[in-house]
């Protein structure tokens, strides 16, 4: 499926809902008139204007899935941000949103793409990642999924609870906490590193679609490594977000 | 540039890029002219300030420049782009 070439307008939404997802991150939810949809992984531009006419503007991640009835953006708290701080703490169901998108062709998985599907993630990375899983499982798709996810620490992990059922749905995931780990965990807790990789599959010769989405730094180091076990480069999709984060 | 979800790739300039193109410009080719390397936008590197650059992700050679100021947009384009949309 493409979608129809729609012109890229600045469009204003009504948030629905806005609901802690983690420690330092909310799901916004919001409803867009005229929304041409999007595909999982794209992401939209969200602009905030001041009373002054001083205006702001980032990229956020969609985390729906195609077939959601709502659009859901879901948003890092980042202290020295500026926007992020405001949708996190200021935005309230009822406020408007403006926005534009969906944006990106590239970073993009649907199910007709087919698999092995290897996802891996740092942070806040894996929305763009949840909305691919939310969008196999909303299709019903089996195809051979896996999701590593590096956080700081076990509250930092976002959709920790829809993450850990996926496992019923074929979806093999796992977790490396950088910054300490809970009691008992059964999970790694160091950085990603080849062995990790080897052990989360799928190897190279069944030529999986990889997406890597996080902190910049992550994502090269990942991508090296991914491409050092022989992956071939051209499949290994990645998304990088500011120097800092996770 | 430390606000989450704040790319520093060419996905993350993906709208301004669209503004540009008049179309998805992520998954649009380029062929750096310095190093020949083939990527897709996506997978270059955004580098923002007062404008924004892309940068080849093979030797770091300019792909985009693109400067704004008092209601203009100045953009300059190096390589070869390479993009394939529908009509």
């Amino acid at each position: 499926m493409t979608l129809p070439r729609v012109p890229l307008v600045w469009r204003v939404g009504t948030v629905v809902a806005v609901r802690p997802e983690a420690a330092r991150a909310k799901t916004i939810v919001v409803e867009v008139p005229d929304w041409p949809g999007h595909l999982a992984g794209q992401h939209v531009d969200v602009r905030l204007t001041a009373e002054d006419g001083y205006q702001a503007e980032r990229s956020y991640s969609i985390a729906s899935a195609p077939e959601d009835e709502s659009l859901a953006l879901t948003v890092e708290r980042i202290d020295d941000g500026e926007v992020s701080l405001y949708l996190c703490d200021e935005l309230r169901a009822g406020d408007e949103l403006e926005l534009r998108g969906p944006i990106g062709g590239y970073f993009t998985w649907q199910v007709a793409d087919g698999g092995p599907l290897l996802l891996l993630a740092g942070g806040s990375g894996v929305v763009p990642l949840a909305a691919m899983l939310r969008h196999r499982t909303a299709r019903g798709s089996r195809v051979d999924t896996r999701l590593l996810l590096s956080a700081g620490s076990w509250d930092d992990l976002l959709y920790r609870d829809e993450l850990g059922r996926l496992g019923r749905d074929g979806v093999a995931v796992h977790y490396t906490l950088t910054r300490g780990a809970p009691p008992h965990w059964s999970g790694w807790s160091r950085r990603v590193d080849a062995e990790m990789l080897r052990e989360v599959g799928p190897g190279p010769r069944t030529q999986p679609r990889v997406f890597v989405c996080g902190p910049t730094p992550l994502v090269e180091h990942v991508a090296n490594l991914l491409v050092g076990l022989g992956h071939d480069p051209r499949l290994v999709k990645t998304e990088r977000f500011g120097p800092t984060g996770g | 540039m430390t606000e989450s979800g704040y790319f520093t790739d060419g996905n993350g300039i993906g709208g301004l890029l669209e503004e540009i193109f008049a179309a998805e410009p992520t998954g649009a080719q380029r062929i750096c002219q310095s190093c020949r390397a083939q990527h897709p936008t996506g997978a270059h590197r955004a580098y923002t300030s007062a404008g924004v650059v892309l940068r080849c992700p093979s030797c770091g050679d300019v792909a985009i420049r693109v400067s704004q100021r008092s209601g203009r947009r100045l953009v300059e384009f190096r390589g070869t782009w390479i993009f394939d949309a529908p009509r």
